[in-house]
């Protein structure tokens, strides 16, 4: 990694808020997570393998899969937490700087700066002994240099802004002392607080009611066209992803499986696994007396990944070819890309 | 008040309330949370009784309830006609082992310590049902109902996955040969790609042998493949109780139509602006506030709704669709 680049990113801190509606923001390009197998440091499993999708600012991206399919390491890979001895590889171009390679400083310089993040459990992502309105005053603190005095009041303007009730008394109170959806609320407002460009929503709305993960989705929407970021929103569920993604990509044990605009995924779903989430997720609009399955169970990562594609072993349409060679991310029409050699036909 | 005749009834359920002492000390008296704060249901054999609402609605605690599992503070609980409410009155009667129950997490419900087998031959231990070849070969025929392997008997439940040990925990619900399984939030802990599975396994189960299912759930699209009647939930009391196309297409209940709103639905389109939310939280059930309980959320709240408390009574020309609201659909 260069020195140059890395007072790029430093640069970028301080460059504009806003940057324009449909520029690429966020490029990545065969991402790869890698963990040692059992503590043998020779061989490696890739939680992650060989990701790539580009994200242009203002846009929402929306990531699905199942438990261990790779949409939160990759996330966490966007912003350098992978945790040890996970082993990041391949490129992710944020504002046009390289960040995979650089060094702890210079991301900390991005993180809950330009890029932020929000998570499932606001009760463990918030820190328990410090009061809502402190949190998000310490990152005004530590990124805009603003005094602790102003800080707390702008803090109380970011609660106001996420829709907190009474904001001047809800940010003398502890994280505990408020509910589910009062604590994402508040953790929104940490998120938002240097008004980003770039957001990662990981499962925001798993912990909350459907009443109040609709308000919050509705949050969400709103502040991103006020403050024009980019927004991944990460979920297992595909109906809360339908309700804000312009793009979804599908990912199946490490890899994306399909790609493509949410309007053309539902209307024209092309991987066998992308039809099977659709079909099985049970809905209000049509009833079966037996719901459709996807047979079999989500791989465990750590297992070996045999030959081929990853999902023949539960795939309806799999044939003996499938398990040959691991089938590449082939766009079919403009925007859609899947990766199943029987897609189409 | 009884809404339905209970004549006929696996289970019926009057004017059950269930509290709760909280906090409370040497020099302080603790404050009542009403869990359950008078409810009347009815479940029929066979049928699926789906009771829904938001987390701290109570649909937990009346399960527990009705599985004997927690006291009841007021109201009674009556199995084939007879009272079971009290704990000594449900060991004399066959209720103990003819109401089952399934949990959300799979994963703190079994015994890490236990076999499958064990697991699932305990209930029939405990009602002393069978010889030991008899609980052998019943564990067997278990495993086979819920679609698990034999040799899943000799394994232990961290060996297997979350859809896995939920067919193990319906197993063991199964295993005395129940006739109401009450299910609380079965499918929460699952994978999107398995509840599906387990959905269907619970049809397969209960159209074998005339189960019925109290099914417990946050999720009205998973009711909407399962329910017969769904009963819905708010701060301790039924806001709503109707046959299930009734609820779906003609929501009576402003808290129903709220829900039913929330759901994301696939094909809609992204957020439209305008639509309609339930403002705010649940409030505490340590302090529901007067009158309806869900006036300070209600986007048809009048002055009336403040004060005076509406009673489940049918909707409009729907005789079989009773809603608890001043201004019902």
């Amino acid at each position: 990694m260069a020195r140059g680049e890395l007072s790029a990113v430093a640069a970028s801190a301080i460059a504009p808020q806003r940057s324009a509606t449909g520029e690429i923001l966020l490029a990545v390009a065969d991402l790869s997570v890698r963990f040692p197998r059992d503590g043998s440091a020779a061989e490696t499993v890739a939680v992650v393998a060989g990701v790539g999708y580009d994200l242009a600012a203002g846009r929402t991206l929306g990531v699905v899969g199942e438990s261990g399919c790779g949409k939160s390491m990759t996330a966490l890979a966007l912003l350098g937490l992978v945790p040890p001895p996970g082993r990041v590889s391949g490129s992710v171009r944020f504002a046009g700087t390289e960040l995979i390679g650089q060094r702890e400083a210079a991301w900390e310089q991005l993180r809950g700066n330009r890029i932020a993040m929000i998570f499932q459990e606001p009760m463990t992502a918030l820190n328990p002994v410090l009061t809502v309105g402190e949190q998000v005053a310490e990152v005004l603190v530590i990124h805009e240099g603003l005094s602790r005095r102003a800080a707390a009041a702008q803090a109380v303007d970011l609660l106001a802004e996420v829709g907190i009730p009474s904001p001047r008394e809800r940010a003398d109170s502890y994280p505990h002392q408020l509910s589910g959806g009062m604590r994402q609320r508040a953790m929104i407002a940490t998120a938002l607080a240097c008004r980003p460009a770039l957001l990662l929503a990981d499962e925001p709305t798993t912990a909350l009611d459907v009443t109040v993960q609709a308000q919050i989705l509705a949050l969400i929407a709103e502040l991103q066209e006020q403050i024009g970021m980019a927004v991944q929103f990460i979920s297992h569920n595909l109906g809360v992803v339908s309700e804000i993604a312009d793009d979804i990509v599908v990912m199946y044990a490490g890899r994306i499986v399909e790609r493509a605009p949410a309007d053309a995924l539902f209307a024209n779903p092309l991987h066998p696994y992308t039809i099977g989430l659709i079909e099985t997720l049970p809905s209000l609009d049509r009833r079966a007396d037996r719901l459709p399955v996807i047979r079999g169970g989500v791989p465990n990562p750590a297992a070996r990944i045999a030959a081929g594609c990853r999902f023949a072993d539960r795939c309806p349409r799999a044939v003996a070819g499938c398990r040959d060679a691991e089938p590449p991310l082939l766009e079919l029409a403009p925007g859609h890309a899947v990766a199943c050699i029987r897609a189409g036909s | 008040m009884t809404i339905l005749p209970s004549t006929g009834q696996l289970l019926a359920v009057d004017a059950l309330r269930v509290h709760f002492p909280v906090g409370g000390g040497l020099f302080r008296a603790a404050r009542t949370l009403r869990a359950v704060d008078g409810v009347d249901l009815t479940i029929a054999p066979g049928e699926t009784l789906a009771l829904v609402g938001e987390s701290g609605c109570g649909k937990t605690t009346l399960g527990r309830a009705v599985a004997g599992l927690y006291p009841a503070t007021a109201g009674t609980i009556r199995f084939r006609g007879v009272d079971v409410t009290a704990d000594a009155a449900r060991a004399r009667t066959d209720a103990r082992r003819a109401i089952q129950t399934v949990f959300q997490d799979p994963f703190s419900a079994l015994n890490p310590r236990m076999p499958v087998s064990a697991i699932v031959i305990e209930p029939l231990k405990i009602h002393r049902i069978g010889t030991r070849r008899e609980r052998a070969a019943r564990a067997r025929e278990l495993m086979e109902q819920v679609g698990l392997p034999a040799d899943a008997l000799n394994r232990y439940p961290h060996e297997f996955s979350g859809g896995q040990r939920q067919r193990i925990a319906i197993a063991r619900a199964l295993s005395p040969g129940p006739d109401l399984v009450i299910a609380d939030e079965p499918l929460s802990a699952l994978d999107v790609s398995i509840q599906s599975q387990i959905l269907n396994l619970m049809k397969d189960l209960q159209a074998a042998r005339l189960l019925s299912y109290l099914f417990i759930s946050h999720d009205l699209a998973v009711v909407n493949h399962l329910a017969d009647r769904v009963a819905v939930m708010y701060l301790g009391r039924l806001v709503e109780l109707a046959p299930r196309d009734a609820l779906f297409r003609t929501p009576s209940h402003p808290y129903t139509r709220a829900l039913l709103d929330a759901i994301p639905r696939i094909g809609r389109g992204r957020m439209r602006r305008g639509r309609v939310l339930a403002g705010g939280d649940v409030p505490s059930p340590l302090a529901p506030p007067p009158g309806c309980r869900f006036h300070p959320r209600c986007p048809k709240a009048q002055p009336v709704c403040r004060e005076v408390e509406p009673a489940l009574e049918p909707a409009p020309g729907r005789p079989a669709q009773v809603a608890a609201c001043h201004f019902k659909d």
